[in-house]
């Protein structure tokens, strides 16, 4: 649905993406997980042609790059920064856009509904989106995405400055899209984002792609061995394990434990072993 | 087309919801329009008033007097034939123009008794500070035979020259009032308004991310940059069909020619949607944008009498004035609400107004960047 082949691009002397190859099938949610700097929106941009690589090449929906205007009519996109315009309502926001996606008379009117629905700003439908909160923006700003129901989905950092209420209506929302059958491309820096929601992810540093798995993949892969931290009367033990139940059964047999806790991979930790670096130092 | 209009349509409402912007592009000019009509004929001359001198006497006394006005430092002194000279206020080049009439020379040379020498004043009957600076300074060179004949103070009923005025504009060209002059002077501010809120508004989309949200869409780049000039267009024109009702019913201004007033706007138009989108490429930031394309729009007026009626200019700044859009948008408008000039007198500024408009529309949409550096 979404290939990605060699993709390279410079900005001066700043490599910005080097040689990024992806392949996202229909219907998958596809993360691409990295620090700010790392790559993840100029690799968007590429996809969605507001940028044009150096190199490589692009196809979407097996149609083609997204040159063309019945490409890009297949691609919806959610900015990482809210793309609105503040003057106009949500309701006028979501018309203008259906309308340059082709939608017209009753189609549009039931898209916009829908939408208006889908992001619980019914209520708000004729106020200026000036007079919104940075969630609601947020959740317009996904909502124009979907305005013309594409196949696929490209949404940079959907979640950022959003506060918990609104990330959890942006994540329901992904999740009925997930049951729609949309291919979605999901870029964050928050490694439980894309442990939640994506079937595969890919991780970014410096513009490459450095490991591309589902998420129990690449722990298995990269993260190492789950941990149990005990503690007793004589202190804290901590033993690496592969078998975290069987282990824990075998030290409450050997010791009297006052408190134990079991510490397993994530991304985090694959981020660190494949990087040097934590997620949240950049 | 429908998809362009979608895009004009979403800029003209966002224009009219932003206040400033709205209150720029309407009220200011209509207020610059009444306001400089109302006090119109004020204001001293910063520098020598051009007369075009016809000499039918040919005199020895004649002679002398075109060769003192020529040396009067208030004047710039021209000589030509009757009909050029008249083509010349007529077409606005000139305030006025002076004819030396037969029997100057002779009447000059008595001293007593006697008609007064005449002279034959054709002006601008619109330029009225010019005409009287021009009457004054006849006056005052014609009495200088004169000086040290009388004691002081006793000379003030003597007529040293007879001056017959004809109103160039009463056989050719009467504006009704001075607001046919200053409303096509506010009908520019509208289009400098129009096109600095259209410039910004391009580089304010790109800012606002709402450019990329636009480039993604199932449209294509040149709709995106049509749909822009489509606004500008139609808010510039909207502006113009305003002040110009307002000045036909509520102050008078009758245009001599509606359909080459209508060349006229819509040529002027044309010429600022070239000009916004040539600004639009300037800034990187609204406020760049902002700051150099008034900056760019005012010097524009000030040179092509926006601002100040071009008549009181410095010879040099009424030279480079040439290069200004809104001196052709001027006389364009001048030439068809009250100037009467005909179809081939419009070709000149209209068409030097629609390929400036191209030009300027094709070197700002080669040098527009669609992608920000990151």
């Amino acid at each position: 649905m979404v290939t990605l082949k060699n993709l390279s691009k410079r900005f001066g002397s700043i490599v910005a993406v080097e040689d990024l190859s992806l392949e996202i099938p229909e219907g998958e949610i596809f993360g691409l997980l990295g620090p700010n700097g790392a790559g993840k929106t100029t690799t968007v941009s590429l996809a969605v042609g507001i940028l044009q690589p150096d190199s490589g090449s692009i196809d979407l929906a097996r149609l083609g790059p997204p040159s063309s205007s019945n490409v890009r009519a297949m691609i919806g996109v959610a900015p990482q920064a809210v793309a609105l315009y503040g003057n106009l309502s949500g309701e006028e926001n979501l018309r203008f856009f259906g309308r340059l996606q082709g939608l017209r008379g009753r189609r549009l009117t039931e898209r916009v509904q829908w939408a208006l629905d889908l992001v619980q700003l019914e209520d708000r439908r004729r106020h200026r989106v000036k007079t919104y909160s940075g969630g609601m923006k947020r959740r317009l700003n996904l909502a124009v995405a979907l305005i013309h129901d594409p196949p696929i989905l490209f949404l940079d950092e959907p979640t950022v400055g959003v506060d918990p209420q609104s990330r959890n209506f942006i994540f329901e929302n992904i999740g009925h899209m997930r049951e729609s059958g949309k291919t979605i491309v999901y870029t964050t820096h928050y490694m439980e984002e894309a442990e939640r929601l994506c079937d595969r992810v890919g991780i970014m540093d410096h513009g490459r792609l450095l490991a591309l798995d589902t998420v129990e993949n690449l722990i298995t892969a990269h993260g190492g061995k789950s941990v149990i931290v005990a503690e007793d009367a004589e202190g804290e033990v901590r033993i690496e394990t592969d078998d975290p139940l069987g282990d824990l059964a075998k030290l409450k047999i050997r010791r009297r434990l006052v408190r134990l806790r079991v510490e397993r991979p994530d991304l985090e930790t694959v981020f660190l072993k494949l990087t040097g670096r934590h997620l949240r130092d950049n | 087309m429908d998809k362009i209009l979608t895009l004009a349509l979403k800029d003209l409402r966002l224009l009219v919801r932003d206040r400033a912007g709205f209150f720029f592009t309407c009220f200011f000019p209509l207020i610059i329009a009444v306001l400089f009509g109302t006090i119109f004929g004020g204001g001293e001359h910063t520098s020598a008033i051009p007369l075009l001198l016809v000499d039918e006497d040919g005199s020895r006394g004649s002679r002398a007097f075109v060769d003192t006005l020529t040396a009067a430092p208030e004047l710039k002194v021209l000589t030509a034939t009757r009909e050029q000279a008249m083509a010349s206020v007529r077409r606005g080049k000139v305030a006025a123009y002076v004819v030396i009439k037969p029997g100057f020379g002779e009447a000059a040379s008595r001293a007593w008794g006697g008609a007064a020498p005449a002279v034959e004043l054709g002006a601008d009957p619109a330029r009225r500070a010019d005409v009287g600076m021009i009457e004054g300074l006849l006056m005052k060179y014609a009495a200088k035979r004169f000086q040290g004949m009388f004691p002081a103070g006793q000379a003030s009923s003597f007529e040293p020259i007879a001056i017959e005025r004809v109103d160039v504009a009463v056989m050719h060209i009467w504006p009704a009032s001075a607001y046919a002059i200053t409303f096509p002077q506010g009908i520019i501010w509208g289009f400098i308004g129009v096109t600095a809120a259209f410039g910004i508004s391009i580089v304010s989309e790109r800012a606002r991310g709402t450019l990329l949200r636009l480039q993604v869409a199932s449209i294509g780049r040149w709709q995106i940059l049509a749909g822009k000039a489509l606004a500008c267009f139609l808010a510039a024109l909207s502006v113009s069909i305003g002040l110009l009702a307002l000045a036909y019913f509520a102050f008078g201004v009758r245009p001599g020619s509606w359909p080459l007033l209508a060349l006229a706007v819509v040529s002027s138009v044309l010429s600022f949607v070239g000009l916004m989108m040539l600004l639009s490429v300037l800034g990187r930031t609204a406020e760049a944008a902002s700051g150099i394309g008034w900056a760019v729009l005012l010097v524009l007026s000030m040179l092509g009498g926006g601002m100040v009626p071009y008549f009181f200019m410095p010879s040099w700044m009424s030279k480079i004035s040439s290069f200004s859009t809104v001196k052709w948008s001027v006389m364009a408008m001048e030439g068809a609400i009250w100037r009467h000039y005909s179809f081939g007198e419009m070709l000149l500024p209209c068409g030097i107004l629609v390929g400036s408009g191209i030009v300027l529309f094709a070197i700002g949409v080669r040098a527009f960047a669609w992608a920000s550096t990151k």
